[in-house]
């Protein structure tokens, strides 16, 4: 009986000795090792269909920009920067001349001419860009890039001189007067459209911005002080006068004369500044005492819509010791 | 009487069982690489569904994949590292090898153990470990690991005969202390990848437009990092904020 159950208790711990210390035998390891096999392939397969890794045999580093994180950088550099595009104009004149006819008792008749004259000393403005839009293609990334005018202030002298002619000569007589005016820059947002050309320079990958130059319409907008006076304006002359003037509309002129505002260019070499990617390879580095020398050997950029991949062999050499 | 017979054979079998066990392979080394595969194969299932799930490798990362040759090669420019271990083994390291698959970095550093008092008594091992620790330096923004060892094998005694005692004493003594020990010799492998933390801008004028100096501030962060297919892959959270003047716009004045 003894020997019975020490025989089984024997049968037992070889068992738990094989299970839980000896280990498994070599099909049983074989086994493992295929699984895991099995399932880092199935992971790079995984990862292949989503274009988060990239095959590049030969490259020692490779650099993978997801469309998504460059876009979200992009805007992040945008908001980065935060003093803008200064737009400074100065010394601008606006003119406008023209006949003022009404229907009197004998007719349709010129009853006068006016001269509206706007001299602007000077407008500020900020070019603030908004987060861009990218899409990757070929050797390119497409860049849309709203910018913003805004923050416009002005100053300017509003001249309006007034010749009448026939009655309303006779009762409003000749008018010139003249009034500083302040002004401001309604927001108006534009579209600037280009691309950033990218290449190897050096260890790092660059990208050269592709704009061309853009045509922005600046209009001005005369502050509420300005309708004030041309009201005053009006409101002091005689009654007839007052009917020639209205005639002459002279607030909408004041505001379609500034309405057109100012046609600028901005320059394409404000935007062609190199962007650099922020991670390159080191040229040289140290190590446990020995200075090495990193030569890089760029293998190419490879842009699909979602992701950007940039490889470059390199390659360690001692440096030589200084002489 | 009739039961001692029952008994014996129970015993006997029992004995053949355990045998037969021990023929059929096992041993601390293979419990060693089933515990090893085991945990790889976890890592390797919590990856895919991870991945699956937008989780991990996703599209918020920039990601770096570095060869293992190239890790190879830093890591070789560490050596040769060696130390001596009580009472008299000297352990000298002298090449490497670096392998990245399924989940899991892999360092191999082999070298030879020898007799303090006796240099020509000496045997070839490996000593197995991998990649750890790994970070992105604040300042200069390199990405850096330490090798971590954690098992020692002997290949083969030799020279001036094969010495049984040498391979026990190096298995017994070469333990955590001493590869502790190595692993501290061994500089934090710097992958010669730079992440640049400010980019300035300089001021840029044309016609009625001008653009005011300003600096943009990188800040990168390690997500993951994922042995696999022969590189270690380098999640970075990458993110780009004003600069030191980016908020005002105008360069800060100096001291």
């Amino acid at each position: 009986m003894r020997a019975g159950l020490a025989g089984a208790a024997l049968l037992a711990g070889g068992f738990a000795y094989q299970r839980f210390w000896w280990g498994p035998g070599p099909e049983a390891l074989e086994r493992q090792r295929r699984e895991v096999q099995r399932l880092g392939a199935r992971l790079e397969q995984r990862l292949r269909e989503r274009a988060r890794v990239h095959d590049s045999a030969g490259d020692s580093v490779l650099v993978g920009m997801p469309a998504a994180v460059a876009e979200r950088l992009a805007g992040e550099a945008v908001s980065g920067l935060s003093s803008g595009i200064r737009l400074r104009l100065r010394n601008l004149r606006f003119l406008k001349a023209d006949e003022v006819r009404a229907r009197l008792l004998l007719g349709r008749r010129s009853v006068g001419r006016f001269l509206l004259s706007v001299h602007v000393h000077e407008v500020r403005a900020v070019l603030r860009p908004a987060p861009p839009r990218l899409s990757f293609a070929n050797d390119r990334v497409g860049v849309i890039l709203p910018v913003a005018v805004e923050e416009g202030t002005g100053s300017a002298r509003l001249r309006f001189k007034w010749d009448g002619l026939g009655m309303a000569g006779a009762v409003c007589g000749d008018l010139e007067v003249s009034h500083e005016v302040s002004a401001s820059v309604p927001r108006r947002v534009h579209t600037l459209k280009g691309a950033l050309r990218l290449s190897v320079d050096g260890s790092a990958l660059v990208g050269q911005p592709e704009f061309a130059d853009v045509e922005l319409q600046v209009p001005i907008e005369p502050s509420d002080a300005t309708w004030r006076f041309v009201d005053k304006l009006i409101a002091e002359r005689s009654a007839l006068c007052r009917a020639a003037l209205v005639k002459a509309d002279v607030k909408q002129r004041i505001q379609a004369l500034l309405a057109r505002g100012v046609r600028v260019t901005l320059p394409r070499r404000l935007l062609e500044r190199q962007v650099r990617l922020p991670v390159e390879v080191e040229r040289s580095l140290a190590m446990s005492g020995q200075r090495m020398r990193v030569e890089v050997l760029p293998s190419g950029v490879i842009l699909t819509p979602a992701q950007l991949w940039y490889g470059v062999r390199v390659e360690l050499k001692k440096e030589a010791p200084p002489l | 009487m009739d039961r001692q017979p029952v008994g014996a054979r129970c015993c006997f079998a029992s004995l053949a069982a355990m045998t037969l066990v021990a023929c059929q392979g096992g041993g601390p080394r293979a419990r060693a690489e089933a515990n090893a595969l085991s945990r790889q194969a976890a890592t390797l299932r919590n990856l895919i569904a991870a991945v699956e799930t937008d989780q991990a490798f996703s599209s918020k990362h920039v990601t770096l994949g570095i060869g293992q040759e190239l890790v190879r090669d830093l890591l070789q420019l560490t050596l040769p590292v060696e130390t001596v271990t009580a009472p008299d083994l000297h352990v000298r390291l002298e090449t490497a090898q670096v392998a990245f698959e399924s989940g899991e970095s892999r360092v191999m550093l082999r070298g030879r153990v020898s007799r303090a008092s006796a240099p020509r008594t000496f045997a070839d091992l490996t000593v197995h470990g991998g990649l750890h620790r790994f970070e992105v330096g604040e300042r200069a923004g390199h990405v850096s690991a330490r090798v971590a060892l954690d098992r020692v094998e002997v290949r083969q005694a030799e020279a001036e005969g094969l010495r049984r005692d040498l391979v026990e004493a190096v298995l017994d003594r070469v333990g955590a202390t001493t590869l502790a020990s190595l692993a501290e010799q061994i500089p934090p492998l710097v992958i010669p990848v730079r992440f640049e933390r400010t980019l300035e801008l300089g001021a840029v004028s044309a016609g009625p437009f001008e653009i005011a100096p300003a600096s943009l501030r990188f800040s990168v962060g390690l997500a993951q990092v994922v042995p696999l297919g022969g590189r270690l892959w380098v999640l970075l959270d990458v993110s780009a904020g004003p600069g030191p003047r980016g908020v005002s716009g105008r360069p800060k004045a100096g001291p």
